[in-house]
This record gives structure tokens, sequence and C-alpha cells, in this order.
């Protein structure tokens, strides 16, 4: 096959082949955003639409089966005076204080255990993970029981040895507590990340730390915390953020419960989420429900800004080079 | 197998086309909708929400089934729930503009849905019928229904509330069977619910050894929820006084409800939030000796095979005497209104549907042509305690309904003052308060709700 001269010219050939990878990358572009379409259109649609949507609502009196009526503030302003609302602040807060701190070290301490080179650690790494995958209807109904005063497995014991046994659904300065712990049940996830964060560390800082003389607990301290900082911290962040959604199992223990009534005595299990989705489907509030929405949302960034500009003084990020 | 190349142009040409036809095909008119009997050969599929649980799906399907040999291109699309969570599931549906055509709704709900506009006005479809005669069915039946004089659902399931009692748990023992006329007062309902109370040692509670929260037996539960405004008649208190307000502070009202929480707390007949127990507790479990029901339960006694009667509600002050019935609801902006009401009128007041109602043991029948059919049924209870509930149904003299002094079911706002009332009640039935001390306070919330509809 011959060429002509222009074609065998180097700067012919640089141009034709910079001309075949433009063309190229363009229709490689060309495929990749409509290979990314769908996922884009759903972005758009079915979370980015329904977020901008409930912000115009939360301005609006809007009853589902009428059109919205443009009300200003008077959600915001309403919600104020609302002492459902101020209750279910309490609730949840008091939720996210307990539950936050107790998981996080519940979870991490798992962790630590399971990172044991023991016999029939792949045994225990499962069963700590099962409770993680019952869903959350089953585990609410499976903790109703147990938590029973009278013949639950957990008072049971309890009642045996003569200490006080609560009543767990039914008092009201045990309910919060009753959820963090079934809450505290099915953190095979969290065990899970942790696990895979400290079995990652190096070995060769324990050597060193060891042949510097450090014990267990100062290795722990120094090598094992510091190094999985960045992961605790996600995990604190994910947390915070998931304990003011609290809503599936209060829905399975008090609201679909027909011996129950809808938020338990004194409304002690009126956690934000559930009272925004009765205001929503319940009382026919959505523009009010929006409101709320939008309030949990302020709150929930507002913490994680927080937290993330806390970071700097506690987590340690190894490719920074620098220390905790 | 010879395979062909195709370009990458191409390949966008023709996804670019078929996404075009697609769009085209999308924006393309519906099938227009058929008008009732007139386009009877028409096919249209009706969507039914159903409520309840696997009993009242048997029954909607053996409906749908004979309604379907008469009107067989009507197609019926079921949605359903299985808790007591429908209102929430129905207003999802509306608001993701997938509402339901009809639905089943419960006596709680039907005044807010109606109040917000998501039920239909049957008054115009009761008139244009020419089956619909108003005599052909019991009176007070529509209580639960109406709102501003006019019927937004037709009764579907339910009828008079009643005491139930276990034959041979009363045999048992040895108790006489209370006649179906005999109103007991609290006192003798007490009395008698302490001997038919045992715990696991067989220990009744007049003995010193009852341990209360290990009852095998339960002598007695009343009506603490829809059946709780009996009491309170009962003993010469008002629900909603004709004034409009609520004085849910009075003496009475306050002796009703601490009367009703004792039951478990200082008589053990009843149970109680404060000693939970391990398994079922209901008449048809055979653990309850006595037991406040409506109507809606007799089927599921049956099918547990329990022998029982029925007696009215005991009273301390005035025999009072309560039931009401759930409807079957058109939504508002159905794109099938007569047809929809169609089925639910022959669901609900057909001889032929309602039949098939009265013998699953759904309903008292509405329809008076089916009087002597739910009397003389073979299946319990016998004919004279079947007949107390039309006596507690029809006796004007004890008849009351919640909302009957204003014209209008719990003034329309029954399920948000159920929303209400759940943490006060669950606090009042476990012994940590007794009415008095938040009586004040319910008073002044229920008020509000009844005449704003809103919770806060």
């Amino acid at each position: 096959m011959q060429s002509s001269p222009a074609q065998s010219t180097p700067a012919a050939q640089t141009e034709r082949g910079l001309r075949f990878f433009q063309r190229l990358s363009f229709e490689e572009t060309l495929f990749g955003w409509l290979f990314i379409v769908p996922a884009v259109l759903g972005l758009l649609f079915f979370r980015l639409g329904p977020v901008f949507a409930s912000f115009y609502l939360s301005f609006t009196k809007y009853e589902i089966i009428t059109a919205p009526q443009w009300i200003g503030f008077a959600n915001y302003t309403k919600l104020i005076k609302d002492a459902l609302w101020l209750r279910s602040i309490e609730v949840t807060l008091w939720y996210v204080v307990l539950f936050v701190p107790l998981s996080l070290t519940f979870a991490y301490a798992v962790a630590l255990l399971m990172s044991r080179n023991v016999r029939g650690i792949t045994t225990y790494r499962t069963l700590w993970y099962l409770p993680s995958v019952v869903p959350v209807v089953a585990s609410a109904t499976i903790w109703r029981w147990g938590l029973n005063p009278e013949f639950g497995p957990i008072n049971y014991p309890l009642k045996v040895l003569g200490l006080p046994a609560p009543r767990w659904l039914t008092d009201p300065d045990w309910i919060v507590p009753s959820i963090v712990f079934i809450g505290l049940w099915g953190l095979g996830n969290s065990v899970l990340i942790f696990l895979a964060s400290i079995v990652s560390v190096p070995r060769t800082f324990y050597e060193a730390a060891e042949v510097d003389g450090a014990n267990g607990l100062a290795r722990f301290r120094h090598v094992t915390l510091p190094l999985t900082s960045s992961i605790i911290f996600y995990q604190l962040i994910v947390t915070v953020i998931n304990s003011f959604q609290v809503f599936g199992v209060a829905y399975v223990l008090f609201v679909s419960n027909p011996s129950a009534s809808s938020a338990g005595p004194n409304n002690a299990a009126l956690f934000y989420v559930l009272y925004m989705f009765r205001n929503a489907f319940g009382y026919f509030r959505n523009g009010y429900a929006s409101a709320m929405a939008w309030i949990l949302f302020l709150v929930v960034m507002l913490l994680t800004i927080f937290l993330f500009y806390s970071q700097r003084r506690w987590v340690y990020y190894e490719t920074e080079g620098g220390g905790s | 197998m010879q395979r062909t190349a195709m370009s990458r142009r191409s390949f966008l040409q023709l996804a670019a086309g078929s996404s075009a036809v697609a769009a085209l095909a999308a924006c393309a008119p519906p099938v227009p909708a058929g008008t009732g009997t007139g386009a009877a050969a028409e096919p249209i599929t009706l969507n039914f929400f159903n409520r309840g649980g696997q009993f009242i799906e048997n029954v909607m399907d053996q409906q749908m089934s004979l309604y379907r040999e008469a009107n067989p291109n009507i197609e019926f699309e079921i949605n359903a729930v299985a808790g007591a969570s429908h209102q929430e599931a129905l207003l999802i549906m509306i608001s993701a503009g997938t509402g339901p055509d009809m639905w089943f709704d419960a006596n709680r709900t039907t005044g807010p849905l109606t109040r917000k506009g998501v039920t239909t006005n049957l008054e115009p479809y009761f008139e244009a019928d020419p089956g619909f005669n108003e005599d052909d069915y019991v009176e007070n039946v529509w209580i639960a229904q109406t709102y501003d004089g006019a019927r937004w659902g037709i009764p579907w399931d339910s009828g008079a509330m009643l005491m139930a009692f276990n034959i041979d748990l009363f045999d048992e023992v040895g108790v006489p069977h209370p006649e179906p006329n005999q109103w007991m007062t609290w006192d003798e309902a007490v009395e008698l619910a302490k001997v038919l109370t045992f715990d696991l040692d067989d220990n009744t509670t007049n003995d010193a050894d009852f341990n209360p929260a290990r009852v095998r037996q339960y002598g007695l539960i009343a009506g603490k929820g829809h059946g709780r405004p009996t009491y309170i008649w009962g003993n010469d208190a008002e629900v909603i006084a004709d004034d409009g307000t609520m004085p849910m502070d009075s003496d009475e009202f306050i002796e009703a409800m601490n009367w009703l929480a004792d039951l478990g707390l200082q008589h053990y007949v009843s149970p109680s939030p404060a000693y939970e127990a391990a398994g079922e507790i209901s008449l048809q479990a055979g653990t309850v000796a006595m037991q406040h029901i409506g109507v809606w339960s007799l089927g599921r006694i049956n099918q547990s095979g329990v022998n029982w009667g029925t007696f009215p509600v005991p009273y301390n002050k005035t025999k009072t005497s309560y039931g009401h019935y759930s409807p079957l609801c058109v939504f508002s902006q159905t794109d099938y209104p007569q047809e929809s009401y169609d089925f639910i009128s022959w669901a609900c007041l057909s001889n032929e549907g309602q039949q098939i109602l009265v013998d699953l043991g759904m309903q008292q029948p509405t329809r008076k042509d089916l009087r002597e059919q739910f009397l003389t049924n073979s299946a319990p209870p016998a004919q004279e305690y079947r007949q107390a509930f039309y006596d507690a149904f029809e006796d004007q003299e004890t008849f009351r309904w919640p909302g009957d002094t204003i014209g209008s079911y719990y003034g329309g706002w029954y399920q948000t003052m159920l929303d209400y009332w759940g943490p006060y009640l669950d606090q009042l039935w476990i012994g940590d308060i007794r009415w008095e001390d938040v009586a004040t306070e319910v008073r002044q919330g229920s008020e509000h709700i009844l005449q704003t509809g809103e919770i806060s």
C-alpha cells in the first residue's frame, strides 16, 4: 500500500492522530453522558425535584387534594408555638445524645474484639453482622416481645436476680433508651466498617511502637485510634444524620401497633420524623411538614459543618503526613 | 450466525428515533372512560384500596368475583395495607397521583377525609339511583358517614357493639349465662368478672395469692377504643355536648375513665399494659370470658370455634348502647365515579352483595330484608343473642353516638382526636396518671380539634 507524501509527514500524522482522538473523545463523552442520563434524570426528578418542591411547599398551605396556597412564613412561625413539635425535638435530641456516643463506642469496641485473630472469628463476625440484615419491621416486632416487662428475655433474668425490671416500652422514661438499645442491636454495618479500618492499619506501625516499648493500651491510643480516626469521623457524621431521622422502629412499635397509641405514653416516642410524617399524611399538612423537613435539614447540615470544622483537631489523615 | 456491525452513529440515531416514538406514544390520549351502564361493554379497571387483614381481603374477593359475573367489563386492581395506617397509605397514593377509585375506609377516618375533600358526596348518586330506597335500610346505620347533612360513604363493615361472653368458660365455673337483654351494672360486671379471672395457679382475684402479672384467663375486656363512649354516657357524662363543648373534665367523665383503668389496675379482671401477658388475650383465643366487641368480630370469633352469647354493655347510671359502620368510599377525583358508586352500592346495599357480608360475619345487615337471615343464621351466637345486636342499634332510648348532639360524628375529626388522646390514655391505662390529672388539658385540646380540625 502506497501512501501520499502528505500522509507520510510526521506533522500530518500527528494532526490526523489528534483529530482521531478528538472525535473519539467526543463520541466517548457522548456515550458517557448517555449512560449516566438515567442517573442524572433520577437525581433531578426524584431527588432534587422533590427537594426544591418541598422548599416551595414549606411556604404554602398544601393539603394534598387541593392546590398549594402561598402563606409565606406562617408554617415556620406556627412551628415555634407547636407543643408537639417541641416535644418531638426533645425526644429526638434525647435519642441523638444517647445513641451517637453509645453506638460509636459500642461498634468500635466490638470491631476491636472482632479484629482479634482467634479460632472461630469468622463465625463471631457473622453473628455480629446478622442482626443488621434483619428488616426494621422484623427487628421492632422481635423487640416488642423481647422487651416485654413480664415475660421478655431481658426482664426475666432481672426479676430472677431481684433487680428492677423496667417497663421498657410503656414507661415514658424508658422508651427512648429502649429504642437506642434496639438500634445498638443492629450495628453490624458500623462494626464491619470499623473492623475494615482497624485491620487495615499497617503492621509496621505496631512493630515500631513495640520497639519503642509501647504496651497494648499505648498502641491502641497512639496507633489504632489515630489511624482509624478518619473512619470514626465518617461514622460520626453518618450516625448523627441518621439519628435525627428515626422513624421505622418507632412507627412499628407505636403507630402500627393496635395495642399502643400513636406515639407512646406522654408522646415519649414522638420522634421528629414521625411527627413530620403524621402531619403530612395524617393531618393533611404537607406544607407544615415541609417546613419541618427544612428545619431538620438545616439543623443537620449545621451540625455536619460543625463536625467537619472540628475534625481538624482530632482526625488524622495519613496522606497529609501530619499527626492528630 | 452472521453478526451485523452497527456504527455508533447508527446506534445513536436508532436510540433517538425509538425515544421519540415512545414519547409520542405516551402522549397519546387514553382510552375513553365508560359511563356506567351506557358503556357496559367497555373494559374498565377500577382501582380498589383495601385495609384490614386476610379475612377482609377474602370477603372483598368474594364480592368482586360475584360482581364481575354480572359486569364482565369491570376489572379490579387491588392494593391493600394490613395495619391500622390505611389513611396514611391512601394519602401517599393520592400525593403520588395514583389515588384509588374507591377504598375501604374506617369510621375514624371518614370524617377527616371528607372534611379535606377526599371523599365523594354520594347524595346525588343515591338520588339518581332507581334501586336506592331509603326505607330499605335500618335507621342509624349511616351515622359515621354523615357529615354536614350528606353521606360520604356506604356502610360495609360492622354494626352494634355488645358484650360477648364465652359460654364454655362460664360453664366451667358454673356461673349462669347472662341473658341477652340483661343490663348489668358496673359493679355487677366486675363481681362476675372476678370469678372468671384466673392466674396460672388458678387463683382468682379474690384469692390472696393471685398474681396479676401471670394471668391465664381474664374475666372482662371493656371497650377502651371505639366502645369507650358507651361507658361515658353510661355514667351520665358527655363526649360532645350540644353546645359544642367536650366536658371531659366533669366528675362523671373522670369517674368513667378511672373505672375503665381500674378494671386492670385495681380489680385485675382486665388486661392492662401494667401487666402484659404472653399470649393472645381475646374472646376468640379462649382467654377472656367477656369482651366488648363489635359485629365485625363475629366471623372471626366463629372461625375460632368459640361458643358464645351476648348481652348489653354494663352501665352505672344510664343504660346506653352504641354501634357504627365503616364504609366503602369513592375518591373525589376518580375518573370513574359512576362505576365506582355502582360497585360499592352493590357491595354494601344490594341484597346480593350484602348477603356475602352477612354470611361471612362481617356485618349486621343494614338491609331490613336480610334481618331474618341474620337472626336465624345457624352459626353462633344463637338467635336471641343475635337479636341483641338489633336491640342495641334500634332502641332509641339507649342508642347514642359520639356527636349526636351536634349531628356530626366526632365533628368529623375522630382520627385526629384519637392521635391526640392516645398518649394520655396510655398513661391512664398503665396507672401513671388518673384522669383528673389531665382532664382539663385534654378537654382544651379536644375542643381545639373539634373547632379547628388541628391537633396543634
